[in-house]
């Protein structure tokens, strides 16, 4: 299955953190449904009030923001990780 | 002619001695050298990342060095901002930071921003410079150099970390690289990112990422390898499990796009969030009469009426009514603690927070105002 990479700045808002999350996903938007299903506490990161896709954090498959692909249609393979990029601000 | 010859028509034996590793290093040699003694480089942040950015940057001979910080040492610094010690503790960043690089290459031009990087001034000083790394610790900032940087035409290399993870980029429009808004369009709201003070940092994490700011501005100057506009390092140093993200141009970005909106440096553009990165950090702390008394070598702001003072003031403070803190806040020593006092303590709150927006980090609000300090400190004095 392919699997997500959470972060640390994404890893804090959850209430059992795990670095990596296994989803039984074809797209980007299964994907991300499949990690709000477990983690609802991080909706509010992705989705806004009407359910579309903030622009907060970068979803990439491989090394590419699926945004230059074909957004959350994005075809994901069992061997697909799927990384997540919040801004962070630390210097 | 020799790499050492070469290097030596323009400069002393001294100088080749100096730099003799990179004179033999494939890829700089003299050529490199040189344009790395011609270099002059802005480096905005002097904490985590900018203390290794800067001593290897100074260490390989970049000509000019430009620094820009606000803040003072602060003990909580001194355990990943490797420019400082102990005994710097409660000084200016600056000042700290220019005496250490001086000291290490006497050749460098050091040239000191107090005035801080501001909307108003960013182009200009960007203009004096090659290229400007991000070593900052906040939202607004990252934008406001991104967004000047691109207006200046200089490449941006950026470094930004969570505990125990940096993102290192380098943003370079000359290069058909992305920009920082092309992967984050818009600054993230209030409570969208923790703060780094409760969130923490990994000691030793700024040394990677800074250093690798400083390798990238290398690079870039000398033409060596592979730079790395238009991709992003995505550094974790629980698993160093590193990752290599393309960051592109994005034709709808609203500064680099093909119909910007950004076309200059409005200040409202980088007011801070509520929130942003360093919400707890940036509360003004609150503080006692007694405990504002016994602070060493504090300045006491009077941010109330000028009828006010009429009434009753404390002996030494100068006066800036609220609403002339934001035109008048350079009158204001950023190295020394600041008191700011009104009434009852709500006005001088909010020019407490305008101060901290501004940089300012040695901020207090003076609790209950004069009239708590008149009872507490001053039984004579009047109170209204």
């Amino acid at each position: 299955m392919p699997f997500i990479v959470i972060p640390a700045a994404l890893r804090r808002l959850m209430s059992e953190p795990v670095s990596t999350l296994e989803v039984d996903a074809a797209t980007a938007r299964e994907a991300l449904d499949g990690l709000i299903a477990k983690y609802p506490e991080l909706r509010e990161t992705f989705l806004d009030s009407d359910g579309n896709l903030r622009q907060f954090v970068r979803i990439f498959i491989g090394e590419e923001d699926i945004e230059s692909l074909q957004g959350q249609d994005t075809p994901v393979t069992p061997s697909d990780e799927i990384v997540l990029l919040p801004p962070i601000a630390g210097g | 002619m020799s790499e050492h010859e070469k290097l030596g028509r323009l400069d002393t034996k001294r100088m080749a001695e100096r730099y003799a590793r990179h004179l033999s290093l494939p890829g700089v040699g003299a050529d490199g050298q040189q344009r790395l003694c011609a270099a002059r480089v802005l480096l905005v942040g002097l904490g985590g990342l900018g203390s290794p950015a800067a001593l290897y940057l100074n260490a390989a001979g970049v000509g000019t060095l430009g620094l820009a910080d606000f803040d003072t040492v602060d003990e909580s610094n001194l355990q990943r901002q490797i420019l400082y010690t102990e005994l710097d503790v409660g000084k200016s960043k600056l000042d700290c930071a220019a005496r250490v690089l001086q000291e290490r290459n006497g050749d460098t031009l050091i040239i000191l921003h107090r005035e801080g990087i501001q909307p108003d001034n960013v182009l200009d000083i960007m203009a004096q410079y090659d290229l400007v790394l991000d070593g900052t610790d906040n939202f607004p900032t990252r934008y406001l150099l991104n967004d000047a940087a691109y207006l200046a035409g200089i490449p941006l290399i950026s470094a930004s970390m969570f505990q125990f993870e940096a993102q290192v980029a380098v943003f370079d429009s000359k290069h058909d690289s992305g920009c920082y808004r092309c992967l984050y369009p818009d600054m993230p709201a209030a409570g969208d990112v923790p703060n780094c003070a409760e969130a923490g940092i990994f000691g030793a994490l700024p040394g990677m990422a800074g250093a690798m700011q400083a390798i990238e501005a290398i690079k870039w100057i000398t033409g060596v390898g592979e730079p790395l506009q238009g991709r992003l390092l995505m550094l974790d140093t629980l698993t160093h499990r590193n990752r290599m993200m393309r960051v592109p141009a994005n034709p709808q970005c609203a500064l680099c796009g093909s119909s910007p909106s950004i076309v200059d440096m409005q200040a409202d553009r980088y007011a801070a969030p509520v929130c942003a990165v360093a919400a707890v950090e940036e509360q003004p702390e609150s503080i006692t009469p007694d405990a504002a008394a016994k602070l060493t070598d504090a300045l006491f702001v009077d941010v109330r009426e000028p009828f006010e003072l009429e009434l009753c003031r404390i002996p030494g403070a100068v006066h800036i009514p609220l609403r002339d803190i934001p035109k008048r806040y350079a009158e204001l020593p950023v190295e020394r603690p600041l008191v700011m006092y009104c009434h009852k303590g709500m006005r001088s709150a909010v020019a407490a927070q305008q101060l901290r927006e501004k940089g300012y980090r040695q901020v207090y609000n003076l609790s209950g105002g004069i009239d708590r300090w008149a009872q507490e400190m001053e039984p004579d004095m009047a109170r209204y």
